[in-house]
Parts: C-alpha cells; structure tokens; sequence
C-alpha cells in the first residue's frame, strides 16, 4: 500500500549541533534539490533566526528517496522550532510524525535544549533515531556521546548513527536507518477526513496556507471544509505537496504531508492543532491535542517617532499575517502618545516582533515593560481584565487583585538542584513535585506567578545550571495576590509608561533596583534628572542623574569643519532615538531596563 | 557671507619633533631639497585653482601660514611662497598675513625678515609660561628663551601677536592659572587662544591618559576662570577658546566661522569653496603626486546634504560671541520664530544663553555645553512645524 511508502519525521537537536546542515544533505541526498540549486541551509527562511540560531517558522519539505532499485519512498521532514515560547508549536508539529532523529553534536554531547522536545517527542511514541553528527571534526568524542545516548533513550548501540553533515559522510546510511526504523503513519484514507494542521503560512494570494497531515481519509479540490475549533467552512481550491516550492496534486491521502489553498482570509481562522474534516463526511472527533492561542505576555508598542504611527500600524497588520499568534489593539499614553498593546506568546516573541519591525520594516519602537493580564474583582462586584498597568484602579476600588499562575517544569542534572530551587523560591515559586529522570538528572514540577517567569528568569536558569537545565510551563490559573502598582516619577512626573504591578512584599526591591537601573540608562542632560519609584504617593526609592556641564569641541580651526561636524553628528542621531517626556530624554533601553536587572544571587 | 573675499592656508608639514598631544599632520624625516620640492608644489597648486577662482578679481582676505611648524621653513623658501602668493593676487595692503612659529625655532634674523616680507600677524605656539607644564607636554623650550624671544618680537614692533596656551593640563592647578595671567599682563598679547587640552585619537597622550576627559569640574573652573580673568583684562571672549584686544579678532578663523570662502594648500589642508567642502590628502607623497597629475581636492568633494548644512550654520554659529540669527534662519526655513524661542526658553537652561533682537548667543557656562546646546537646537528647527527639507 502507498501509505506504507511514506516516513514522517523530524530533527531535533541543539543550536548549532548541525540541524539545518544535516536538513541540507538529506536534501541533496535524495535529489530534491540539485547542487546547483543549494543554497545553505536553505529550510530556514528568516535572517534573524539565523542570527539567534534558532528556528522559529517550520518549514515542511517532502523528498522522494529510493531506497533499492525501484523501490521508492517518500520522506516528509517536519522541522521544529526550539524555544519555549513555541512549546505548543512543536507538540503540533511532532504530533505529524511517526519518528524523529535526535542529532547530538559529537564534540559536545547532549545539551539541556534538546531535552525537553525529545521529552515530548516519547511522550508521542515517536521512534527516535540518534545521530552523532560532527564526526568529522577533529576533538569529537563519539564513544563518550554514544554512551550518553544509550543511558538517556535507552536504545542499543547499533542503533545509533554517526554522520558528518558537512562531508556526507553515514548520510546516505541514515536515510536508509530513516526507512527501516520509522515506521509508516497508520490512516485509512476510506475513513472520514481527519487532518492535523501543524502550521500555516500567508500568501498575498491566496490567503492562509494551512500545512496539514492527513491522519484518515482523504482531501481534494472543491471539497468543502469544515475547522472543528471555530466551526468555519471553506471551499478548497488547491491541495498539493510542499516540496521546494508548493506542487499542486489531486488529492492528499492519510499519512501525507501538504498544504490546503481555501481562500481562508484571516490568519487567524487557521490554529496550529485544529482538526480539518469535511462536510459531507463529517469526523465525528477532531485530533487530540488542540488548545486554543493564548498570549502570555502583554507590552505597549510605541513608535519613537509619533509621526509614525500609521506605519505602525500598518506594519503589525502585515507581520499578523505571518503570525497568528500575535494580538493587538491602540491605546494612549501619557508619556508616549499613540501606539499598542500587543499580546505574545512569550518574551522571545516579544523580541522577535520588534527586531522585524526595526529590520523588516525600518521603524524604530519603544516597548514599555512588559507585562501580564491580571484580573481584577472591584468593589462593585465587577471582573476587569486588565493588560496595561496604568490602567489599574485606586487600591480603594480593588476588593480583589488575581494574577496568571503556570506549571512550569525544570529539568536539570542534579548538580544544579540548590542553585534552582534557591532562584524558584526567589520568584514565589511552590515546588509541587521532584522525580529523577535517570541518576544524574531530576524534573522539578512548580508553580509559579507567570510575572515572576517572564522577565530574565529563563537566562538566569540558564546561567545557574551552566546551560543544562531546561524549562517548558504552561497556564494553570488565575490565582489572587496581594499586588501593588509601582510608579516610576522623572522629575516629579509619573511616566506611565515605565508603571509595574509588583507583589507587596518586593516593592522596595524592585523600586530600588529600578530606579538605580535608570539611572545608569538615562543619559546626562542639561537638566538634572531625579528618578523615584512610588506607591501611590508614597516615594520608596531616588537616584539622580546629575546634569551635564560640558560638552564642547575646544579647537574648531583650521577649516576641517567636516571632522568636528561628525561628532555632532552622533549627538544628534542619538538623539534621534530617545524619546522626551517632558524635559526629559529617555533612551529605548531606558523603557526595558527591568528585562536587564542582575539578580543578586 | 562675502562673495568675492578669498582666504588663504598654507599649510607647512615639517616640525623638528613631534608633540605628544598634537593631531596635526606633519613629518620629522625632512631636508632642504623636500622644502624646496615642496613650496614649488604648494604654489603650482595654487596656480591650478586660478582658472576656477579668479584670483585677480578676488580681495585677499588673509594668508595663514600654519603647520607643522612654519618658522623651521627657510627665509628663502618663505619669500617664495610669499612673492608668488602677491603676484597671483592684485595688491592690497589690508591682507592680514599670519605665521605660525614655535619659540625653539624663532630667532632674531627670522623674526626680523617676518616682519620686513610684510607678515603682520605672529601666532606664538607657548602653551604655558611654566616649566613644569611644558615638561608635561613634551614641548622643548623653557621659559628663559621664551621672554628672549618676546623681547626681540615687542623691539619689531610686530603690529599683532597671538600666543596659544594649553589649560586642563595634567598636573595643573587652579593656582598655576595664576602665572598664566600674570604672564599675559607682562607681554600683553593682543590676540590669546586657550585651549582645554583634549586627549586626540592616535596621538601618544591618547594611550597615556585615557580617562583624562572625565575630569568635568576641574576644566569647567579652569574655562571660567581663564573667560573672566582676561575679560578683567580687557580681552573680548569672541569664541569659544579666542579672546582679543578690540580690533585684533584673527580674520582668518573667523572666515571658518562664518562660512567664507577659504582655500587651504599644502597636504591635510581644508577648504571651503563654492559651498562646497574639501581636503587634500595627508600624505606628502600623495599631496605630490596629485598635484603633478593636477588632481585637484575639489574634484572628490565631501558629501553634504541640507541637514548637514544646518547643522554646520548652528554649530559655527553658536561658538562665536555674535550667535547665530535666530529671525533669518526661521525665514530660511520656514518656520515660526515665536514658537522656536519658546522651545528655546523650556528646552535648554536659561543660564546658558542669550537671546537679543533674535540673536541668539551663548553665555561662558554654554560655551561648555556648546555641542549639547547645538544639538538641541538643531533638533528643535527639526521638529518645529514646517520644516523644509
């Protein structure tokens, strides 16, 4: 059957332990692309997830390998995107697959990234074939990395492969081990259609482009659809492969991979983990697995310039529509004027939007401190949501304050145990649960305020346990708090921008450390800046910036104007990129100093 | 802005040795036949403008001949230069003509030859009339040459001097400052520049002393100290680190401040023709090499837009005494002169500046600030109602 034809699969790996490389071989291994058609690397789409080394938008390839004379199969590799911000995204992603290669650099060994999508890829009763790649260079370490693999999955020697993406060497094996290890999807094209959605890209065209595996039954043109998590319906108009570029076929069966062209408008119509069925032969259940998009962090986007807020906002409509997880709506502050606040998945995300806003298209933006959603029971016995904390009312109206609560899970080698569990407790964490993985590693289950995980807690974990640990959490509940809002005054005016709702106990805290945070990032001015952190009216901490009192070019002759003129130039570009309040110049950084506070610890 | 003055540089890239603090361009490795190759050079490059300029329907404003250090040029070579310069230009007796000289290399015959070719204008390189300072800076005379050479200077009668002193020097006080003015008092200088020592790039005081420049207080006290002490004095604080008898302003540098034509000869030299701006090379070799292929500097000149002009307008302005036009500049760009001064009056400390009949100038404490105060102005006319770009 041609269903027994076909390998789902994905690779896993840490940055930089060769996923892309390896995704490149296997590509030109299988003549899905000629040498001549080869650029590096070629699955990863975005500049920026270059720089960061990571994938943040998968990109589905089907090749066709033969695997003996005349005996031909057909490999869909699903790529997965590696922070946890998209935790969701990959569990869609693996839940399309049948197996998965588990790549592990052979002059590092297994690194913390890796754990916890290898995690979710058992927990899918994916097939894991490890492979140790880099054995070309000269320091790799295959025997020790092999040992670290079998004690980890638990698999047999031979089962491991060793490959060197850059020279090829064991690729042409792999693809062989892909065949025989991994097993075929299981589907019966006859049944009603049941197809997982994994992904989707827009295309000015053609709308939302959503990437599916077809779990049962079948999919063509002109079916009409039906979306088990919104009840929409569409008219297909194109079903294809993804190879290279988009292949239009018939039909796609169970157990394949492609993309569906329904004229679907809005992004957002399409969710990663629904359930695609049609109408005439309805599913009687979607696929497991499905949770809707939920936004965990909320920030205001303002631009620097004012002139430049329709650019704004025209450029958030155009990154919305490569990524429905983003949300948005205006809103006015004091200090900044006009602009957004926008909802993400994460502060990764957060990140990723305004590098594309600044690079993409060329705006410069000042982000005010991000913050969560917190629900607010008032006297009246009304339930507020609010996303902004300058919207939070007078403690006098507030009969109850309730703030978002995750489980989060941390696994560590066991060295780092006191180090973490001393930073979790630091950040109100209750630890509810500590298993031992195997016996050097642990999984820590807490729970924690999400505000507590947002702001460099993920760096700090990552610096105390030397980058092994790794985390993933998701919402549990909204929990009540005794919380406080905690203004930030610049000459005697409250910056509504820089407001933060902070627990009672750790005002004085994160006052303190703010105010002497801005006071480092907030240049030396022709006036004197007074900086203070205060409850209400009550100011709990100051610093100043003492004013600037020279600032001169002492020699201007000799007539090379042009040199002396280039400094100024610096000063004035400067500038450019502060925003005033008041009389006062505030840096871009200024508004994210608390993403950079050092925890003393 | 004057159409048809011209001001003339020459600029002399030979000293005996290099101080440590200076960034101007100039070789130690030097003999009498470079001199030689090297004037005759200077004055074909002069020639070569003449088609563009027309020499004989410009007034000559001022020569300046800086360096480098011109006096260790021979008096040979110095009338060269000098004759050909008046043979290019018709005659004007008000031309001011200023020689740079260090006291190590002036003597009695050069001096005395100075002033008889028609040099008008001594430019004293002294830096400080105190030992110890002169040690700190790496300079090689000591004051008991120093008063011969000024005794010879005041027996000339030379009709203007000017002497350059460094301040902010390390290891000075604010008491040291004290002998500076007592010295002044004795020679009475009709023109004095002041300079705050600034730590240069690729200079051998940049390694030295890296964090030299962080020392606000001392050379803010030292500046309004110096402003007041030579205001006392008689001297006009007409720039930024320039201070003069009434009347002996140097003509030349202002040309720099107010956007008149300047012609700069010789490598490393700066013009400004045409509105255009340029510079040669900093490299003899080069400078040489150019000007027998007559590769002019005006042909590569540096590129500049609206923006940068008025930055330039602002900039020069603000570092003179007279300010910059605050009425012409908003007519010339369009924008409102009651809403600019209100800007004015909110955004920068009014301590800082002056503004009568729409002059707007600034006071000593802003002239320390002068780059910050620049900024924001320019700044203000970028973000003050229409602004014509």
């Amino acid at each position: 059957m041609y269903i027994d034809k076909i390998r789902n699969f994905s690779i896993i790996a840490h940055i930089d332990h060769g996923k892309s490389t390896l995704a490149d071989r296997l590509l030109e291994y299988t003549n899905t692309v000629t040498k001549r058609e080869m650029k590096e690397q070629i699955l990863d789409d975005m500049d920026l997830e270059r720089e960061r080394g990571i994938t943040i938008k998968s990109h589905p390839i089907r090749m066709e390998y033969e695997f003996a004379p005349g005996d031909k199969y057909i490999l869909n590799l699903i790529d997965t995107p590696g922070h946890v911000d998209f935790s969701y995204e990959v569990s869609r992603a693996l839940a399309a697959c049948e197996g998965a290669l588990l790549v592990v650099d052979a002059t590092q060994g297994i690194e913390a990234q890796t754990l916890s999508t290898l995690y979710q890829a058992l927990d899918n009763n994916l097939h894991i074939i490890p492979v140790i790649n880099k054995i070309d260079l000269p320091n790799e370490q295959r025997e020790k990395v092999t040992k670290e693999i079998i004690s980890l999955i638990g698999c047999q020697r031979n089962e491991i492969i060793t490959v060197s993406a850059k020279t090829g060497h064991g690729v042409e094996n792999l693809l062989q081990e892909i065949v025989v290890q991994i097993p075929p999807p299981k589907g019966d094209p006859e049944k009603p259609l049941q197809a997982l959605i994994f992904d989707s890209t827009f295309d000015n065209y053609r709308g939302a482009v959503p990437h599916i595996r077809v779990v049962n039954g079948r999919i063509k043109s002109n079916d009409k659809i039906f979306m088990f998590s919104n009840s929409l319906l569409f008219d297909v108009t194109e079903v294809g492969y993804l190879k290279l570029k988009k292949e239009p076929q018939k039909e796609l069966l169970a157990g394949e991979v492609g993309y569906v062209m329904a004229s679907i408008r809005n992004v957002k119509d399409t969710r990663v983990g629904d359930t695609i069925t049609t109408v005439e032969n309805k599913a009687e259940k979607p696929l497991p697995g499905y949770r809707p998009a939920k936004s965990m962090v909320f920030a205001g986007l303002y631009p620097v310039n004012s002139d430049n807020y329709t650019l704004l906002r025209d450029a958030l409509d155009k990154l919305k529509l490569n990524d429905s997880s983003l949300i948005y709506e205006p809103e006015t502050s004091k200090a900044l004027g006009f602009g957004f606040r926008c909802g993400f998945l994460g502060l990764l995300h957060m990140e990723i939007i305004q590098e594309r806003l600044s690079r993409e298209h060329n705006i410069e933006i000042i982000t005010t401190v991000p913050n969560v959603a917190y629900i607010i029971y008032n006297v009246r016995g009304e339930k507020i949501t609010i996303d902004n904390p300058s919207k939070l009312p007078a403690s006098n109206e507030i009969e109850r304050l309730e703030e978002p609560f995750i489980r989060c899970q941390i696994v560590t080698p066991s060295d780092y145990i006191g180090n973490i569990m001393h930073l979790c407790m630091d950040r109100r964490g209750i630890n509810t649960e500590m298993e031992y993985i195997d016996n050097s590693r642990v999984n820590l289950n807490f729970e924690f305020p999400l505000v507590e995980i947002i702001f460099d807690f993920y760096d700090r974990l990552k610096t105390i346990s030397r980058g092994y640990a790794s985390m993933d959490y998701e919402f549990l509940e909204y929990r009540p708090s005794k919380l406080k809002k905690l203004d930030i005054l610049l000459n005697g005016d409250v910056v509504d921008a820089l407001s933060m709702i902070v627990h009672r106990d750790k005002t004085y805290y994160w006052g303190k450390k703010l105010v002497e945070k801005l006071r480092k990032l907030i240049p030396r001015q022709m006036y004197e800046v007074v900086i203070q952190a205060a409850i209400g009216s009550k100011a709990i901490a100051r610093e100043s910036v003492k004013a600037l009192r020279k600032n001169v070019t002492a020699k201007c002759y000799g007539g090379d104007i042009t040199r002396k003129r280039k400094l100024l130039d610096k000063q004035k570009e400067g500038k450019k990129r502060m925003k005033r309040v008041g009389r006062v110049d505030i840096p871009q950084e200024a508004f994210l100093a608390i993403l950079s506070l050092d925890d003393e610890d | 802005m004057e159409s048809e003055n011209l001001y003339l540089y020459i600029h002399i890239p030979f000293c005996n040795s290099k101080c440590p603090y200076c960034s101007f361009y100039s070789i130690t490795d030097h003999t009498e036949e470079l001199h030689k190759i090297y004037i005759n050079t200077v004055i074909k490059e002069l020639e070569l403008y003449n088609p563009l300029l027309d020499f004989k329907s410009r007034i000559l404003k001022s020569i300046y001949i800086g360096g480098g250090t011109p006096s260790i040029l021979s008096e040979k070579n110095l009338d060269f230069i000098l004759k050909n310069i008046h043979s290019l230009f018709p005659g004007d007796e008000n031309t001011e003509i200023t020689i740079e000289g260090n006291p190590e290399s002036l003597n009695y015959e050069n001096l005395n030859f100075y002033k008889n070719s028609g040099i008008n204008r001594l430019s004293l390189g002294l830096q400080s009339s105190m030992d110890k300072n002169l040690r700190t800076l790496g300079r090689n005379h000591r004051l008991s040459e120093i008063n011969n050479i000024l005794s010879i200077i005041k027996e000339l009668n030379f009709p203007s001097v000017s002497v350059d002193f460094i301040y902010n020097i390390p290891g000075q006080t604010m008491d040291d400052l004290k002998k500076e003015f007592e010295f002044i008092k004795i020679y009475k200088p009709e023109h004095l520049s002041f300079y705050g020592l600034s730590i240069e790039e690729n200079t051998p005081f940049c390694s030295l002393y890296k964090n030299y420049d962080a020392q606000e207080e001392l050379y803010n006290n030292m500046y309004m100290e110096i402003s007041e002490k030579l205001l006392s004095m008689g001297y006009e604080h007409y720039e930024i680190s320039n201070f003069a008898l009434p009347g002996h302003g140097c003509r030349h540098n202002m040309a720099y401040w107010d956007f008149s034509e300047y012609l700069g000869l010789g490598p490393s030299a700066s013009s400004y023709i045409d509105e255009k701006r340029f510079k040669n090379s900093s490299s003899i070799k080069d400078y040489i090499n150019n000007i027998k292929n007559k590769n002019l500097a005006i042909n590569n000149p540096e590129k500049r837009n609206n923006e940068d002009l008025l930055l330039e307008k602002i900039f020069l302005g603000l570092r003179t005494k007279s300010g910059i036009n605050l009425e012409g500049l908003c007519r010339e760009y369009n924008l409102n002169l009651q809403e600019l001064r209100d800007k004015i009056k909110y955004y920068i400390p009014e301590t800082l500046w002056i503004c009568s009949d729409n002059e707007l100038s600034l006071t000593t404490e802003g002239f320390l600030l002068s780059n910050t105060i620049t900024v924001e102005v320019f700044n203000l006319f970028q973000t003050s109602g229409i602004y014509r770009k």
